[in-house]
């Protein structure tokens, strides 16, 4: 994770970089620029580019994403990347563990004056 | 930045990241290239700075590749139920499946069609009291005894009525197989560890324990031969 962000922005995006990238494929296919663009323009922009497409790659080694090339205007083709029905299983899992994780965290910055 | 110097820079900077990758697993190595330069290249097209000052040194890129590839990002479980489930989908282990499966039916209808072909055997004779020694010499003598089947250290006569006994057999059994034969008893008599026992109580086991260790063999190959899988601790 790099370009910017601060550091502790940047530490907690390691954790669910998953669950961003899989919800990002769950709206529509993407290559891997257009995912690290969609991720900042979201308001994520601590996200590093080697982060995203290693994040990529790796959940499609795991066979969550398929992918396929589809050939840009100039230069090589783009590498798409869908969400399959294992993808769609594991954000489903993997939200469900967040939601679990934010709410034991609101109940425990409840009151507080950290609390923004 | 020119065309050219752009094809340049993402070639130079995609070169260092390979060489920064180098050490990695064959496997590995190639899903993480696979698309490296055209992702980098849509890095480049959007703005005129070399990449350097975009992502950063090359190393630091490709320790951040490796980071969010090999370590698991997400909750621990959650990666490795994606793993499970394709690494039961991959060829190698449907192929394993199908080899499983099959050696299971075989195992089960073997014996099975073995149980259908072979005639049903004649009723078994009843079983009578234990004889003492001296009992079985005595019914010998006297004419009472038909056979007598002597393993090792086990003896089991069968009277002319048609029942048998089991025999408690002295030390040695050889005098006994002698005597027997004189009083006219139809006796086999054998050692119970010779070789021709132990192929008799092994011959219809043999089918069963070559498709085991079949089995054993063809699953180590497929364990043995596995991809290497991106997992934790490689940085």
């Amino acid at each position: 994770v790099r370009n910017g962000g601060s550091p502790d922005t940047t530490q907690l995006l390691k954790g669910v970089l998953d669950l961003a990238v899989l919800a990002v494929l769950a709206d529509r296919d993407s290559y891997g620029y257009d995912v690290v663009r969609r991720l900042r323009d979201s308001g994520l922009h601590g996200v590093g580019d080697a982060s995203v497409y290693g994040t990529l790659r790796r959940l499609h080694q795991a066979g969550a994403l398929t992918s396929y090339a589809v050939a840009s205007g100039e230069g090589p083709h783009r590498r798409y990347y869908r969400l399959n029905e294992a993808g769609q299983a594991l954000l489903a899992e993997t939200a469900r563990a967040w939601s679990g994780v934010t709410h034991a965290l609101d109940a425990l910055l409840d009151g507080r004056e950290v609390r923004p | 930045m020119t065309g050219a110097n752009r094809l340049d820079d993402v070639t130079a900077y995609a070169a260092a990241v390979r060489a920064a990758l180098a050490d990695l697993p064959a496997a590995a190595r190639a899903d993480l290239q696979d698309d490296l330069e055209s992702h980098l290249a849509e890095v480049a097209a959007e703005s005129d700075a070399p990449l350097r000052e975009r992502l950063g040194p090359p190393e630091a890129y490709a320790a951040d590749l490796r980071a969010a590839y090999g370590v698991q990002t997400g909750t621990k479980g959650i990666t490795e139920v994606a793993g499970g489930r394709r690494r039961w989908r991959s060829p190698r282990w449907r192929i394993a499946g199908a080899v499983a499966v099959t050696l299971a039916a075989a195992g089960i209808l073997l014996p099975l069609v073995l149980a259908i072909a072979t005639p049903p055997a004649p009723p078994a004779p009843e079983r009578g009291d234990r004889w003492s020694y001296e009992q079985l010499v005595a019914e010998a003598r006297a004419g009472h005894v038909r056979t007598m089947d002597i393993v090792g250290r086990t003896a089991v006569a069968t009277d002319r009525t048609g029942l048998w006994h089991d025999v408690a057999v002295p030390g040695s059994t050889e005098p006994l197989a002698a005597e027997m034969t004189r009083d006219g008893v139809d006796t086999t008599y054998r050692q119970a560890t010779s070789a021709q026992y132990w192929f008799t109580v092994l011959l219809p086991n043999l089918g069963l324990l070559v498709l085991v260790a079949g089995f054993g063999v063809a699953l180590v190959l497929v364990i043995r031969r596995a991809p290497a899988r991106p997992r934790a601790g490689w940085r």
